[in-house]
């Protein structure tokens, strides 16, 4: 069976064997990405597959799984169904039954899932050649795609969407009716988007999920399998009733902007990255790149080979045990004594580099506008009921590169201390307050903080380095940056890349020798000088990271000793 | 499911109304709802609350059909109280409003116009809605929990369901129509449309007999007069945030309130709302856009306010078998000591401490004199010894709880505060944290970083438990039952040995001695325990969670569930354990008075040592304080004491006695100037925590070594002749005291505090009369300036005669 052309009805009537067949990997991929398609060349009620991240959770729906059709002339009844889709068809001299014998009615969720925010150029580019829709029929001969244009085409695309219209007549009869959309004027587009981050290719959905709803958290990443659902129907509203209600409004957006995919599967997504792929690189590899990254990274940062060390270890870090107060593996890092040169900003170069490398990072410049006026931590907006996005909202392991540099004297409003209370509270304990208004709810991210600044930050960190450049390298930073871009070529950037995301996958251990070492190591530690459990903690972490660096899953002496000396060194800096 | 005979159900349902009763006390039956519809007739009462606790009491099955199809018997008990009601009338009814008037000239003009047993046009007739003026509610049966939002479901519509919630949103209070009455422009018969939904379609053509068959087609005018009208609002209810699954956000619920039921909430108001599941019906265009979906709502039959305290509610709900098992075992009081903040190693006799701070002694009221139970616990220490995290964890532990740090409360904060109501203009009490944290636990951080002045807010609730308040007209006292739970960071960073506890922590003794126990936790290398912390952190990683203790951490509801149970016991100190309680004190303060204790061992030790006791006793659950739970109390107050001695024995320091501190501060007071004035001494000692008589008997002493010479309004000192001599000062509280009861020393301690506060009074008023005195010579001064004014004035108009 075609399981690219199944229909809702058909899926329904042979749901657990096609469920089944989605398993296959090959099919899945075949299936049509939303992320990089435009939505004009996607069918209405065929499946779809999108990669996004949970952005909020509307109220559960009750829909008729199972009803009966009456038809008028005799006394013949029929039972239709209604999951996976939006709207049923039946005709005018048809009744339906909503309370016969074999009516069911049931629940579904809607979700709203934006594309992953904050992913970096190249990975979307990616995508993009992979999974892009070629040689498409032209769009006269095409099936009727039901769906209006984005609001800024409607007025040259006049002429065709009649004729797209006119070929289903019932939908004419409607359409013609209600005025062109006026009523989504009462909301903007980008209240209907609300990104975390501004993201001109970025999509949003609406999910209905029928099953397993429990399973998907806010800010969870995963890829859905589900039958798109685009009828401009939807966007019809009575205009006289509900024209003003932004709630309304909000809750049932123009399907050309936000589609409606009615979910059948979905599954989770451990990383973002398009390059890596089942088979694992090996240790022996990841060594290798290792030290390339590690050349680049101490060019870039003047010089200084410590703080090179700890930015990959920064890199690679995520968090791996929760626990009440504790986030075990969390490694924001802040590199202070940052260089300022006359025609190049550090940082921003510096950014560039890291864009170019993970696949989810996002610049904030920390200047006194950015923080007074942006918003930190997503709210609950009663009158529309949905959650409002803002940049603390981010999906597990995206870089946030935070750019002190660009603080000025000056005041701090409420906003801004709270901006900053905000901040210190996801580097602190890597959790984040939601605002509902009446309370607050806690919600665990996973942000890897990089904090550039010229004093020591502001904002708390678990690793504080003082970088060291050197002189020669801070003449030449010009030059640098130019061979640096050189040294990265394409292949080595690929392979920089997939090692990034590989060293986060390795499974990593302490073997009970190595234990006993460590807590030797310890004692003695505390006897010599003023440490406490949480240095330990620290080493621990950095220990893993050393470990995982080089592809090893098992502590050695030799990581754990290498930990050791970059914390020796990097506390004298401190000091001095 | 069998169809239920509804005709049957009638009768029963009108048995129950006529004879429901119950009997009170002395014997009189009360028939709760036969007075109800009395009411009703009498249009006095709107409301009919139909408790389903006493229909279950009068036909099991009933109460269960209701709570099942809760619509459809609310129309059977507005039909049953219809054909009651004119029964239950017993003297004339007033008229109320316009719509009875209307009613009444109905009926008449009905009698009067039409032949008995004429058969109408149904439309025509009076709709029972019209006439009804009352409302029928139901209120669930108090067996029946509360659901979260969460879990109302597909299979809850139309049964009665109650949440729980918080308001975010309502609507204004508007009327709908519930009635809608129209008159024909050709016959003029009127025509009545009950209306049951949010929309409804007009009636146009007149359905009544004349037009009919005249066929004159007479056309509707809908009557706003003659409409009935009932007060309708929409509110929208939120999941708390305790019923949220981790990683979810809340869900929201739309009510409908009808007729008596609005306004009962506003936004951000905690409730509980009865009513019945109900899919929103949508006709025409939108029900087939939305493809037979529907919205739901709840049909407010009932909605009650809550506060915080009934929300402990669920605290309080028994304990299952099984988590009783796990309590009964050997070792439970180290077990859910351990099992306080899991994460944070170690530290056993300070969780022990919470534990029992958590649990709280039993409070004594004997003739008027009011002995607190609460436990006081002030953490000290280095930074980075996980005070904080003991503070938090507690914090979410206890069903009742504030926290707040030193720095980010003032006193006003921490009390109470009066304000002025912008809008009114009205003065208003609006308590703090301590008073919020009423019968909780009140969690206070940085202790160290509060202004003195904030600190002295504090006293009164510490022993006293209550809050009084004296401000701008509004004088009253408030109830503070807390048990205050602090934490403090030594004054120079970490503690310094070399200095005494009060250098160190900078509070006052008065303060000092309120808390029942004083831990003083120090960051110090120590081979075994360093072991065990870096193997216990070493687990973690290895193993991605926390290591197994030979005591499993308990849940933290089972933890909340055991210490309400706990709470409810009331153990009493038998007699025969006194004489060995009064000797274990007498030891103690002896033991202290030897070894020159660092700390202050008072009557206030005593009375710590019963409420620890106590609390111990409920610990176990026992009516009855033992012997070993008074050994327990003195050794928490034993290792409390040592945690802050033990830096000082090893080195044989002499701790300064009263004179010394007090010297010291009058050096400090001084620096380099070589006078000081006496106020300024005495305003500073007080502080410090000592008295008048202390002070003048340390000037007295230092006097006659020649240090300090008093002058008319100040105090020279003579600098480098600091006397080394040892001077014994007795205790505040004389020796001979060893032999009084403890219900003497309690007695001589609240006579001090009384004494105190009486002293305090004097100051008051001798501020008053300063205050007062700064405002006559005020007035004094602006009069002699009118006088020079008005002198200037006249010498002015003397040269001008000159000229």
């Amino acid at each position: 069976m075609d399981i690219l052309n199944c229909s809702p009805t058909q899926w329904y009537e042979k749901e657990t064997e096609l469920v089944e067949l989605l398993q296959n990997d090959t099919l899945w991929n075949q299936i049509p990405l939303l992320n990089v398609n435009e939505l004009h060349n996607m069918k209405d009620e065929r499946l779809v597959r999108f990669r996004g991240m949970i952005q909020d959770m509307h109220g559960p729906e009750y829909y008729l799984e199972k009803f009966e059709v009456m038809k008028a002339d005799g006394q013949q009844t029929e039972t239709r169904h209604g999951k996976y889709m939006d709207i049923t068809k039946w005709e005018a001299n048809e009744t339906i039954d909503m309370d016969g014998p074999s009516a069911v009615k049931s629940e579904r969720q809607t979700y709203v899932a934006i594309s992953i925010p904050a992913i970096n150029s190249w990975a979307s580019k990616l995508e993009e050649d992979k999974y892009k829709l070629s040689n498409l029929p032209s769009s006269s001969t095409s099936v009727p795609v039901q769906m209006k244009r984005p609001l800024e085409d409607m007025e040259t695309d006049e002429a065709e969407s009649q004729v797209v219209e006119q070929s289903n007549s019932e939908n004419k009869r409607q359409c013609t009716q209600i005025p062109k959309p006026e009523a989504s004027n009462v909301v903007s587009q980008e209240h209907l988007l609300n990104f975390p981050i501004p993201d001109s290719s970025g999509k949003v959905c609406h999910l209905k999920v029928y099953k397993n709803a429990d399973l998907l958290k806010l800010n969870s990443v995963w890829e859905f399998v589900g039958f798109l659902s685009v009828d401009p129907i939807l966007a019809n509203h009575d205009v006289d009733e509900e024209m003003n209600d932004v709630e309304f409004q909000t809750h049932n957006p123009p399907p050309s902007l936000v589609p409606r995919i009615h979910c059948v599967s979905f599954r989770t997504l451990t990383h973002s990255n398009p390059l890596v792929t089942t088979d694992k690189m090996s240790s022996d590899r990841m060594k290798i790149v290792q030290k390339e990254l590690l050349i680049v990274l101490t060019q870039l940062m003047l010089g200084d080979e410590v703080a090179a060390e700890y930015l990959i270890y920064h890199l690679i870090s995520e968090v791996y045990l929760r626990k009440d107060f504790m986030a075990l593996g969390k490694f924001s890092l802040n590199i202070s004594n940052v260089p300022k040169f006359e025609n190049l900003d550090f940082v921003q170069e510096l950014y560039k580099f890291i864009e170019l490398l993970t696949t989810k990072s996002h610049y904030l410049a920390m200047s006194l506008e950015n923080m007074n006026k942006l918003a930190f931590i997503p709210k609950k907006d009663y009158t529309s009921n949905r959650l409002t996005s803002s940049i603390l909202q981010m999906s597990a392991n995206t870089h946030f590169v935070l750019d002190e540099t660009k603080l000025s004297a000056g005041k701090l409003n409420e906003a801004g201390i709270n901006g900053v209370k905000a901040l210190a509270n996801a580097i602190k304990n890597q959790k984040t307050l939601y605002d509902f208004t009446y309370y607050q709810i806690e919600f665990d991210c996973d942000i890897p903080f990089l904090i550039l600044s010229e004093g020591k930050s502001m904002l708390p960190s678990d690793v504080h380095v003082v970088l060291d450049p050197d002189d020669m390298h801070l003449k030449t930073f010009g030059e640098i940056l130019e061979a640096a871009r050189h040294f990265l070529k394409p292949e080595l950037l690929n392979e920089i890349r997939v090692y990034l995301t590989s060293a986060r996958l390795v499974e990593y251990e302490i073997s009970d020798g190595i234990q006993e070492m460590v807590q030797k190591e310890f004692v003695n530690m505390r006897q010599r000088g003023n440490v406490s459990g949480d240095d330990l903690h620290n080493l621990l972490v950095l220990a893993r990271l050393v470990c995982i660096s080089q592809g090893k899953n098992t502590l050695d002496e030799e990581c754990w000793r290498k930990a050791c000396v970059l914390e020796e060194s990097r506390k004298k800096r401190m000091t001095r | 499911m069998a169809r239920r005979d509804y005709d049957k159900d009638k009768e029963t349902i009108k048995t129950f109304l006529m004879e429901f009763c119950t009997q009170d006390g002395s014997g009189h039956k009360n028939f709760k709802y036969s007075n109800q519809l009395t009411k009703l007739a009498h249009r006095e009462q709107v409301a009919l609350y139909v408790d389903l606790d006493d229909v279950h009491d009068h036909d099991e099955e009933l109460g269960k059909a209701i709570i099942n199809n809760t619509r459809r018997y609310t129309n059977l008990v507005s039909e049953v109280v219809f054909d009651l009601l004119p029964n239950f009338v017993e003297h004339e009814i007033v008229a109320k409003d316009a719509l009875d008037v209307y009613i009444e000239h109905r009926l008449m003009m009905e009698q009067r116009m039409r032949q008995p047993n004429e058969q109408r046009d149904a439309r025509n007739k009076f709709p029972p809605e019209l006439l009804r003026r009352y409302e029928v509610y139901f209120k669930d049966m108090s067996t029946n929990k509360t659901a979260p939002i969460r879990e109302v479901k597909a299979e809850h519509v139309g049964k009665l369901v109650t949440v729980r919630g918080i308001v975010t949103r309502c609507t204004e209070v508007k009327p709908m129509m519930s009635v809608a009455t129209y008159t024909c422009d050709q016959c003029g018969a009127e025509t009545y449309q009950p209306i049951s939904g949010l929309s409804f379609m007009p009636v146009l053509m007149c359905p009544s007999e004349d037009c009919r068959v005249n066929k004159a087609g007479g056309r509707l005018y809908l009557q706003t007069r003659g409409s009935k009208f009932i007060k309708f609002q929409e509110i929208k209810i939120q999941e708390h945030s305790d019923q949220v699954p981790v990683g979810h956000i809340p869900r929201t619920l739309t009510i409908f309130c009808r007729g008596e039921v609005t306004r009962q909430a506003l936004p951000g108001d905690h409730v509980a709302v009865t009513g019945v599941f109900l899919p929103l019906l949508r006709s025409g265009f939108r029900q087939m856009m939305a493809g037979l979906l529907s919205e739901t709502y709840v049909e407010a039959h009932r909605i009650v306010s809550l506060n915080k305290t009934a929300e402990d509610e669920d605290s309080s709900k028994a304990l299952t078998p099984e988590e009783l098992a796990t309590l009964t075992e050997d070792d439970f009081y180290t077990k859910l000591a351990l099992s306080l903040a899991p994460e944070i190693y170690g530290h056993l006799d300070v969780k022990k401490a919470l534990l029992l701070l958590l649990v709280g002694g039993v409070d004594r009221r004997p003739d008027g004199m009011k002995i607190r139970g609460n436990i006081n616990i002030c953490l000290m220490g280095d930074p980075g010894v996980a005070k904080s995290q003991l503070l938090g964890y507690i914090d979410r532990l206890a069903p009742r709880s504030q926290y707040t740090t030193g720095r980010g409360s003032s006193g006003v904060g921490l009390t109470a505060a009066v304000m002025k109501d912008p809008m009114t203009g009205e003065m208003m009490l609006e308590g703090g944290a301590l008073v919020l944290a009423d019968q909780g636990v009140c969690c206070i951080d940085e202790f160290d970083k509060m202004a003195d002045a904030d600190r002295t807010a504090i006293h009164e609730v510490m022993e006293q438990q209550t809050i009084s308040i004296a401000k701008a007209g509004i004088m009253t006292c408030l109830n503070a039952r807390v048990s205050i739970l602090a934490a403090a960071n030594p004054a120079y960073g970490r503690y310094n040995p070399k200095r005494t506890i009060e250098q160190n922590i900078q509070l006052p003794a008065a303060l000092l001695s309120r808390f029942d126990l004083l831990w003083l936790i120090q960051d110090k290398p120590n081979r075994d325990n360093d072991l065990r912390l870096a193997k216990h952190i070493t687990y973690v990683h290895q193993h991605c969670k926390q290591p197994p203790t030979q005591t499993q951490a308990l849940d933290m509801s089972v933890m909340r569930k055991y210490i309400a149970l706990c709470k409810l016991k009331e153990p009493s100190i038998p007699e025969e354990l006194t004489d060995y309680i009064v000797n274990a004190y007498v030891e103690l303060r002896k033991e202290a008075r030897n070894s020159r204790d660092m700390t202050f061992t008072s009557a206030r030790n005593l009375l710590g040592i019963l409420r620890l006791s106590t609390a111990l006793a409920r610990l176990r659950l026992a009516n009855a304080v033992e012997k070993d739970d008074v050994n327990e109390a003195i050794r928490l107050m034993e290792m409390s004491k040592d945690s802050l001695n033990q830096t000082f024995d090893s080195r044989g320091h002499r701790p300064p006695n009263v004179n010394d501190q007090i010297f010291a501060i009058i050096r400090e007071l001084a620096g380099d100037s070589k006078t000081v004035k006496i106020q300024d001494v005495l305003e500073k000692c007080v502080s410090k925590g000592h008295n008048r008589d202390q002070v003048d008997s340390c000037i007295e002493e230092y006097e006659e070594l020649n240090t300090h010479l008093p002058q008319e309004n100040g105090l020279s000192k003579e600098k480098g002749e600091k006397a080394d001599e040892e001077m014994h000062s007795e205790p505040e509280e004389g020796d001979d005291l060893e032999d009084m009861s403890p219900e003497e020393f309690q007695m001589l301690d609240n006579q001090l505090d009384a004494l105190n506060s009486a002293l305090d009074d004097i100051e008051q008023r001798n501020d008053d009369i300063h205050a007062q005195l700064l405002v006559l010579l005020q007035s004094n001064r602006e009069i002699r300036k009118q006088m020079q004014g008005a002198n200037a004035a006249d010498s002015e108009g003397a040269s001008d005669q000159k000229q």
